[in-house]
């Protein structure tokens, strides 16, 4: 990091940077130009009856494919129930508007879709991943036994339904494929737009955080289910949307329509369009129509080539998941070179390429390698910049925290067990915290110090009890934790690397007011304000701890010391009212360390307690009132820094034999002792980023 | 709306019938059966392939089909007698498997299983494909000697010998399975890779031997299933996909857990679409297994019989 780029990034005053991403851009006419093109590639190259429906198949599977967007793209879950939700709209829509307008139809494909959809989201609510996929399997197979055996919803010809009613607007039925290219036009614009506004909301970026790290993201105060649930049924009503029209435009529709073959085409399409944008989507909707179209024709001129299509398929997803991982519009992304700024899109492989470990996410080198990279212009003293007054989060979070924090403990935990199968990892420890307290936690590696942070903070089971502030909080509940004003840091830096750093804080802030998916939608106005208050206080958080200057920079791109006051700000910008803080000295040499520790320093004079977990001792001894001593799961000792280091068994803890008592000669033997120390169980802390 | 309503407590009034007494019963208790034993074979080899290499092949449905066009071809285009197409085919299946692992797995090693899975996924349809250029997609039928036969009768009821065959055969092949699971080298060695890869690494377990045999004994379990449904209905290129997501609901029932746990998940899909589908809502008899997995995903995840932490999340 070059010495002039810290300078501009300390020197600038909080609230100077550029509008937030969601003010940002040209959605919209973005979107104008693209239906203004389509309109010119309708008059211009479409014609023949064909041809003209072939555009309209187009612009239906592109809507399907914005839904399905949303589904897998933003939120991560392995669907393949696309077809059959869009089946489901074609149903019930030509069922309820056999004797009344296709709107009613419509209006019942959608609530169809949604309610079906959210049930099932959330009676899978426990699954992931394979078993969401085998899940959205069953439901399609369901859904399409009953497309095909229920009478009265089919009119009894084994799901094939004839002379559905028209699209008819004011009394004009829409009957030609020009006009019907015009209706799903105006179709595809409003779905853009929706999609838009949601991009230029919270919504994605928190579905991005909760897809890449749902442990995390909990933590932070983020709704995972809500998410989920939301962008499933969002995607489902979408394709309801889809196979409404898809009915009434056609006229006809059977079951086998809806079946496995489309629903795999939807997820070729995603992928081969490019999954990182709603672009893609209509991109590879694009390559599909025309591809399939292609290949019936070949089938029709060669019949040999019967299933020619299913190889096809098979390769073109193959080759693009390992040629192309962004897609078709990723090569447009790689020939106009990324901007800094661009987190989203940038020199990141999408996630779904690091999911599948094709490639590696571009996690830097831990700080000690890159010793460029030390030195005091990383950490901000907070002597000299950090704590200005003039930053929003300096001043009034305080004197809120001040109402909420009482005056018992902070935190008590009682007798919290944890275990791995047979292995007690943490066996009945414990520990209050009192109010404007640091308190060091040391013990050997394996001792169960991460375990024990883990356990409070609800990512692994555990029994026991927990008070936060006085008030009693469920051990498991990580959201709970967090509203209690809970938060953490971890072992090995969890940030969100598909985010810039400012959106990573931005995860974090306590006003969750108008993120969801309404305010994105209809209170644009008032989620816009909440936005810039805060983007004021994330901006604040990472100035005071220097990263100021690289706000809207990938968190990719950080070092590996940077994470870890990545992760720092975003625990300020939550407002907490209590720290854990897992080894925040790991990586980080003499005079780093030294300013992180007035850094906490400053937090706990601010009202905040904090709990640290390290390994440096005289780090530890520094800056801590109390010392608590864990070995083997069991707390051994606790008080004073000074006094601690007689106890018999904190000297046995750490050195088997009490030889030597020599302070220094304590801190290199811990490091040694430590590392031939028991192996420590997994924790989602230190497993989380290859989960 | 009322109309429909109305339809709906009707249909709902008159879904059950408990008719045909004893006799309908044992029927439908060994077609239920049957279909049970496909999916346990299909979910056997799901678990044998997921335990010794961590994947979850969506190539297993249509291996199945193709084990059913193999046998097919050996029994009706080479006229090769069935006791000895039989194993042949299975043969074949077995270096299928390996191919298949050396073509779809090999090369992706050291990624994650999730591109390995979509890599199988690949590979279905191109299977599915290669049947279709080679066997055109006509449906055809499977040659079996206890095709025609006398049905066998079980307290009266009359019991087609391909059906009990097909129970005979899978509980054969469970008892072998859990022999070579549990008292074999192979066996030790699996359950060492499914429980921690790297460390049996180290103590010399060849993994690649490993993932070699584990794809070819469960691309033959596939086959044994193509051989067995193949004469229960008619063959085409669709035959295996509803055995792999029967396959499939049987495992998680068991919970990709032990054999057992996943055997039975195998026979309660089987029945639960035959007994409660062959009295209720007959029409939709075929949603039952879909249902019953849903619900076990729902309240119980981590499978039926599985005890330990929930494999649910992955």
């Amino acid at each position: 990091m070059a010495a002039s780029d810290s300078t501009t990034g300390r020197g600038r005053p909080v609230g100077t940077l550029k509008r937030p991403p969601v003010f940002r851009g040209q959605p919209y006419s973005a979107i104008v130009a693209f239906l203004v093109a389509l309109v010119v590639f309708r008059l211009v190259w479409v014609d023949g009856l064909a041809n003209e429906k072939q555009a309209n198949t187009w612009l239906l599977y592109s809507v399907l494919v914005i839904g399905f967007y949303f589904v897998f793209g933003v939120s991560g879950q392995f669907a393949f129930s696309q077809a059959a939700f869009a089946g489901l709209g074609a149903y019930t829509s030509q069922w309820a508007s056999k004797n009344h307008s296709f709107w009613l139809g419509l209006a019942a494909a959608l609530a169809s879709s949604a309610v079906i959809s959210m049930l099932f989201a959330l009676l899978v609510k426990r699954a992931a991943h394979f078993y969401f996929a085998i899940a959205t399997l069953g439901v399609s197979e369901i859904l399409i036994l009953v497309f095909e055996k229920w009478k009265s919803l089919n009119g009894g010809l084994g799901g094939e339904v004839t002379n559905i009613r028209d699209i008819s607007i004011f009394g004009r039925a829409l009957d030609s494929y020009g006009e019907q290219f015009a209706f799903l036009l105006v179709l595809l614009g409003i779905v853009m737009t929706l999609g838009a506004w949601l991009e230029r909301s919270p919504f994605v970026r928190e579905n991005i955080a909760n897809r890449d790290h749902e442990v995390v993201s909990k933590t932070l105060g983020i709704p995972s289910l809500q998410l989920r649930v939301t962008s499933f049924v969002l995607g489902s009503v979408l394709a309801g949307l889809t196979g409404a029209c898809w009915g009434a435009l056609n006229g006809f529709i059977e079951t086998l329509t809806w079946g496995v073959e489309l629903g795999l085409g939807v997820f070729l399409m995603l992928i081969l369009g490019g999954i990182g944008s709603r672009w893609g989507a209509i991109v590879g909707a694009w390559f599909y129509t025309y591809i399939v179209d292609f290949l019936d024709k070949a089938e029709k001129e060669f019949p040999s080539l019967i299933g020619g299509r299913q190889i096809v398929y098979g390769g073109v997803l193959v080759i693009v998941m390992i040629a192309l991982p962004d897609g078709i519009v990723g090569i447009w992304g790689r020939i106009r070179r990324p901007k800094a700024g661009a987190a989203r899109q940038a020199s990141t492989p999408n996630w779904l390429v690091t999911l599948l470990g094709l490639k590696r996410a571009s996690r830097p080198e831990p700080l000690a390698a890159a010793e460029t990279e030390a030195s005091d212009d990383t950490l901000t003293d907070p002597t000299s910049a950090g704590t200005a007054p003039s930053a929003p989060s300096a001043a009034d979070p305080t004197s809120a925290r001040a109402s909420t924090a009482g005056d018992g403990p902070a935190l008590v935990a009682d007798t919290i067990a944890v275990s791995f199968g047979g292995v007690k990892a943490v066996a009945g420890v414990s520990l209050t915290l009192h109010q404007n307290e640091i308190l060091g936690l040391i013990g050997p590696n394996g001792s169960g110090k991460s375990t024990f942070l883990n356990a409070v903070n609800g990512v692994v089971p555990a029994t026991g009890s927990l008070s936060i502030n006085g008030q009693p909080v469920r051990l498991g509940n990580s959201a709970g934790v967090r509203k209690a004003g809970l938060l953490r840091t971890y072992q090995t830096p969890q940030t969100f690397l598909h985010l810039s750093c400012i959106e990573n804080v931005l995860l974090s802030t306590a006003d969750r007011r108008y993120t969801g998916i309404a305010a994105a939608w209809f209170l644009r106005p008032l989620m816009l304000k909440h936005e810039k208050a805060r983007w004021a206080r994330a901006e604040a958080a990472l100035e005071r701890v220097g990263l100021l200057d690289k706000a809207e920079r990938s968190a990719a791109g950080l070092s590996y010391g940077q994470q870890r006051l990545l992760e720092v700000a975003r625990v300020i910008a939550a407002e907490p009212t209590i720290i854990l803080l897992d080894e925040p000295s790991a990586g980080l040499n003499a005079a780093e360390t030294q300013i992180l520790a007035r850094h906490l320093r400053s937090l706990r004079d601010e009202g905040i307690s904090l709990l640290v977990v390290d390994h440096k001792i005289d780090f530890i001894s520094d800056l801590c009132e109390r010392v608590a001593v864990l070995e083997l799961g069991t707390l051994v000792a606790e008080g004073d820094p000074v006094t601690i280091w007689d106890d018999e068994r904190v000297i046995n803890a750490y050195l088997g034999v009490a030889d030597d008592d020599d302070p220094v000669g304590m801190d290199d033997a811990s490091a040694t002792v430590a590392t031939a120390a028991t192996p420590r169980p997994a924790s989602p802390g230190s497993t989380g980023s290859e989960a | 709306m009322t109309a429909a309503l109305g339809s709906a407590v009707s249909t709902i009034a008159a879904v059950c019938e408990f008719t045909g007494g004893k006799r309908t019963f044992i029927s439908l208790l060994f077609s239920g059966l049957s279909i049970g034993s496909i999916a346990a074979l299909a979910a056997l080899g799901f678990l044998l392939m997921q335990k010794a290499t961590g994947v979850i092949s969506f190539a297993q449905g249509d291996m199945i089909t193709l084990g059913a066009y193999i046998a097919i071809w050996w029994m009706r285009d080479q006229d090769v007698y069935w006791l000895l197409a039989y194993p042949l085919t299975l043969v074949m299946m077995f270096v299928i498997g390996i191919g298949l692992e050396r073509v779809a797995y090999a090369p992706l090693k050291g990624r994650s299983i999730h591109v390995v899975v979509i890599a199988t996924l690949g590979a279905a349809l191109v299977i599915r494909a290669i049947i279709a250029l080679w066997q055109d997609t006509t449906p055809t039928s499977l040659y079996s000697p206890l095709k025609g036969r006398d049905p066998v009768k079980i307290g009266g009821a009359a019991i087609p010998p391909v059906k009990i065959a097909v129970f005979v055969v899978t509980l054969i092949v469970v008892f072998i399975m859990i022999m070579v699971f549990n008292k074999t080298q192979f066996g030790r060695q699996v359950r060492a890779i499914a429980s921690d890869r790297p460390t049996a690494r180290l103590h010399g377990v060849a993994a690649t031997k490993m993932s070699m045999i584990a794809f070819g004994l469960s691309t033959a379990l596939a086959g044994l299933a193509g051989i067995l449904i193949g004469p229960t209905q008619s063959v085409d290129l669709t035959l295996g996909f509803g055995a792999m997501l029967a396959g499939f609901s049987a495992a998680i029932l068991g919970g990709f857990g032990s054999l057992g746990g996943v055997v039975i998940g195998g026979f309660m899909i089987g029945l639960s679409e035959q007994i409660v589908g062959g009295y209720c809502l007959r029409e939709y008899k075929s949603a039952f297994p879909y249902i019953l997995m849903l619900i076990v995903i729902a309240v119980r995840p981590q499978g039926l019989f599985s005890r330990g932490a929930a494999h649910g999340r992955l």
